[in-house]
């Protein structure tokens, strides 16, 4: 057996719970089902979909995110670092194990569904189990990602921005899943233009997502455990979530121009989350260096942070849709609309400079926080004032919506100078620090 | 004939605006206890975090038992055992299960998990606790469990982050015996700590360190063939033979004379000793001591301390 696994059943099931557990829900089911006799089937469904959605969605994720959190407060997640078991196992042991509890309970459920199920031919019921197991599933490897990612930082900035980014799947999958037996739950969901049933759309995608959760989990894991990796995978996902997403674009666009605007956004998007999740230090830039340096290529591409690889994906996304929208702008005869996506861009760029700026303080202090309230000053509460005076010298800090496309991403290529450029000197100043050490 | 257990070279760690590790390099010969000691701040915890892979060095090469760390640590990880300042004991589990999770993740045989969790239990006195949570157990008991956790693979190389800290004099006596036991069973063992008479106990060689850097790392105790001893000998009253009669043996080096004896580093062999002794008996010198002398850990350290930079 995985021994994390086992670690966790010792830890979760107790005989005691074991035997509790199917004991509440008995009593919670019988108080629905008594409550309506004749309505059992739908009572007790109802019940077990919401006690599912509750232990496994709410307190499975709670769980697997805490697997680790857990571990870094009770000083022991060093202690698994020196084990030798390889980030796969290590990260499905804590997957299975962390939520065990949860499971167990979520087993009781579905076969409580079944049971509820059987006669009753027009439910899906296949599809809601796996609609069930595949949200929990994606929401489980996603905080155990969200979670590890944390454990490196002092901040807890990105660690509720990824559980702020986990809410709406949460929140969608139990909408989803408490309306699966109300009447029209049935109704089909375009997707690329093609008509899906929503119960079995939403099934698949939360298996995919799924597949996604626990490979981010594990990509995580091998970074904890130093198994080198290069950072491709959180850019493929952002990628995959702006294809995703472009299916439910609406005509008149395109599935291209779809994928290239919402792959456009997802990647800024991915950029700015990677910016407070991602730890990026001195030290780990400096490792950057001196593997470029030193022409060790693989080494070097290991250190390059996260924000920076979905920057690159971002930045392909922005030419491309330049290249659309510039077409379109020509026929509309509407100028410089198709420099509106590298304006965006420039303005992802400057926030990352932002970070790197104040990560590369001889004493760093709050860098995701002090880089937050930098970009909220910047880009909204200075504009915001100066807006009452003049718009030209509003638009100087926040060209969005006020200047044309061209005009925006100059100002933004002038602000990602300025902080690139400061960045920069404090770059020379550290390495001069670490030279005269 | 000893082989290199650890080999560290060029290794450099930065922290922001500070090098911690100023590319350091040495080597750890099996069978071997390296007392790792240097004040406050010189490096010595990061210097273990980097041979246990838990951190990664800007630059520089870390090799245990012809592994590298760097590139391939879980591979590492079977073969050394690290005890951190933090003893990584799970409060909500048993010591057997401790033990033998600790034996699963370190790629102890699933079918003697519980043998080995049993055999390393009366090993370190807590057979009769095999069920006692973690969380229940004093600090000295914990800390316990903490080595047993580290050594129930058989590492081949074990880094000891001040184990003996908060221990009562007793407890560090029985650690001492163990760290013996564990040397003599062929493991090699990097132990820092600031109480330099316990690491005189056990230690074969010393390794200082200063502001990130190794300053001296050799032998405390030669027992090779070859290796220089310290020797001194003393007379009844002053003889200005002495000195003449100590050259003309040849092999005795750093001669510091006294008005009644005189302490030299020998270069050689137990033979080439005793016929010295029975030389300056034989000249009629009134030998009364001429014995080896030992220096200790502390006087060693504070020597290296002491010399210039």
């Amino acid at each position: 057996m995985n021994p994390e696994l086992r670690r966790n059943l010792w830890i979760e099931l107790s005989v005691g719970r074991l035997i509790a557990v199917p004991a509440i829900f008995a009593m919670v089911a019988a108080i629905f089902v008594l409550r309506e006799p004749g309505q059992w089937r739908t009572a007790l469904f109802t019940t077990a979909v919401a006690v599912f959605v509750v232990l496994v969605h709410f307190l499975g994720t709670r769980n697997a995110a805490e697997s680790v959190t857990e571990e870094v407060r009770d000083r022991t997640w060093d202690w698994q670092r020196l084990s030798s078991l390889g980030p796969w196992r290590m990260t499905w042991g804590k997957l299975a194990g962390a939520p065990a509890f949860s499971w167990y309970a979520g087993a009781i459920c579905i076969a409580a569904i079944v049971i509820a199920s059987l006669g009753a031919a027009t439910k899906p019921t296949g599809w809601i189990i796996l609609l069930m197991v595949g949200s929990a599933l994606a929401m489980h490897g996603s905080a155990l990602a969200v979670s590890l990612q944390a454990s490196r930082k002092a901040s807890r900035l990105g660690h509720r921005m990824g559980i702020v980014l986990l809410l709406p799947l949460a929140i969608g999958s139990a909408v989803l899943l408490v309306n699966s037996q109300k009447p029209g739950a049935g109704a089909p969901t375009a997707w690329f233009g093609t008509s899906y049933e929503t119960i079995p759309f939403a099934a698949v995608s939360a298996v995919v997502f799924a597949a996604w959760g626990v490979f981010g989990a594990y990509r995580e894991m091998c970074r904890e455990l130093s198994v080198r990796t290069i950072p491709w995978a959180f850019p493929a996902f952002s990628a995959f979530l702006g294809a995703w997403l472009a299916g439910f674009a609406s005509p008149p666009a395109t599935a291209l121009e779809g994928t290239i605007l919402v792959g456009l956004i997802a990647s800024v998007c991915a950029t700015y989350y990677a910016i407070f999740a991602d730890l990026t230090t001195a030290v780990s830039l400096r490792r950057l260096a001196l593997h470029a340096r030193a022409r060790q290529w693989r080494r070097a591409a290991e250190e390059v942070p996260l924000w920076a690889a979905t920057l690159a994906v971002a930045c392909v996304f922005a030419f491309a849709a330049a290249v659309l929208l510039d077409r379109k702008a020509q026929a509309a005869g509407t100028a410089w609309i198709g420099l509106y996506p590298v304006a965006i861009v420039l303005l992802a760029a400057r926030d990352c400079g932002l970070l790197v700026f104040l990560a590369l303080a001889a004493k760093p202090k709050c860098v995701d926080g002090t880089t937050l309230l930098y970009m909220v000053l910047l880009s909204g509460l200075i504009p915001g004032v100066l807006q009452a005076f003049s718009e030209p010298l509003a638009a100087v800090f926040m060209p969005l919506g006020r200047l044309n496309g061209g005009q925006a991403a100059m100002v933004f290529a002038a602000h990602v100078i300025l902080v690139w450029g400061a960045a920069a000197w404090r770059w020379r100043h550290l390495q001069r620090a670490y030279d005269g050490a | 004939m000893t082989h290199p257990i650890a080999r560290i070279a060029g290794l450099r760690f930065e922290y922001p605006g500070v090098r911690a590790l100023h590319d350091v390099g040495f080597q750890l010969e099996a069978g071997t206890v390296t007392a790792l000691v240097g004040p406050n701040g010189a490096g010595k915890s990061t210097l273990m975090r980097c041979l246990a892979g838990l951190e990664t060095p800007a630059l520089g090469e870390v090799e245990v038992d012809g592994i590298d760390v760097i590139e391939e640590p879980r591979q590492a990880h079977r073969r050394l055992g690290y005890l951190s300042d933090f003893f990584g004991v799970y409060d909500t589990l048993t010591v057997r299960q401790c033990l033998m999770h600790a034996a699963a993740i370190h790629g102890v045989e699933p079918g003697t998990l519980e043998a080995e969790a049993d055999r390393t239990a009366r090993l370190l006195g807590l057979g009769d606790r095999l069920e006692a949570r973690g969380g229940t157990l004093s600090r000295g008991l914990r800390q316990r469990l903490a080595i047993g956790q580290a050594i129930i693979h058989n590492p081949r190389l074990l880094l000891l982050d001040e184990p003996a800290a908060g221990l009562d004099p007793e407890a560090r006596h029985a650690l001492a015996g163990l760290f013996r036991a564990l040397q003599a069973s062929g493991m090699t063992l990097l132990v820092s700590s600031h109480i330099l008479a316990e690491l005189d106990q056990y230690s074969t060689h010393m390794l200082v360190l200063r502001e990130g850097r190794v300053v001296e790392q050799r032998e405390l105790r030669p027992t090779a063939a070859g290796s220089v001893r310290r020797l001194s000998v003393r007379l009844a009253a002053p003889d200005a033979r002495l000195g003449a009669l100590l050259a003309a043996a040849g092999q005795a080096v750093a001669l510091t004379p006294a008005g009644d004896g005189a302490t030299f580093d020998w270069t050689g062999d137990e033979a080439a000793r005793a016929a010295l002794l029975r030389s300056l008996v034989e000249s009629g010198l009134a030998v009364t001591a001429f014995a080896e002398e030992h220096e200790n850990l502390n006087e060693s350290y504070l020597r290296t301390l002491e010399s210039p930079r």
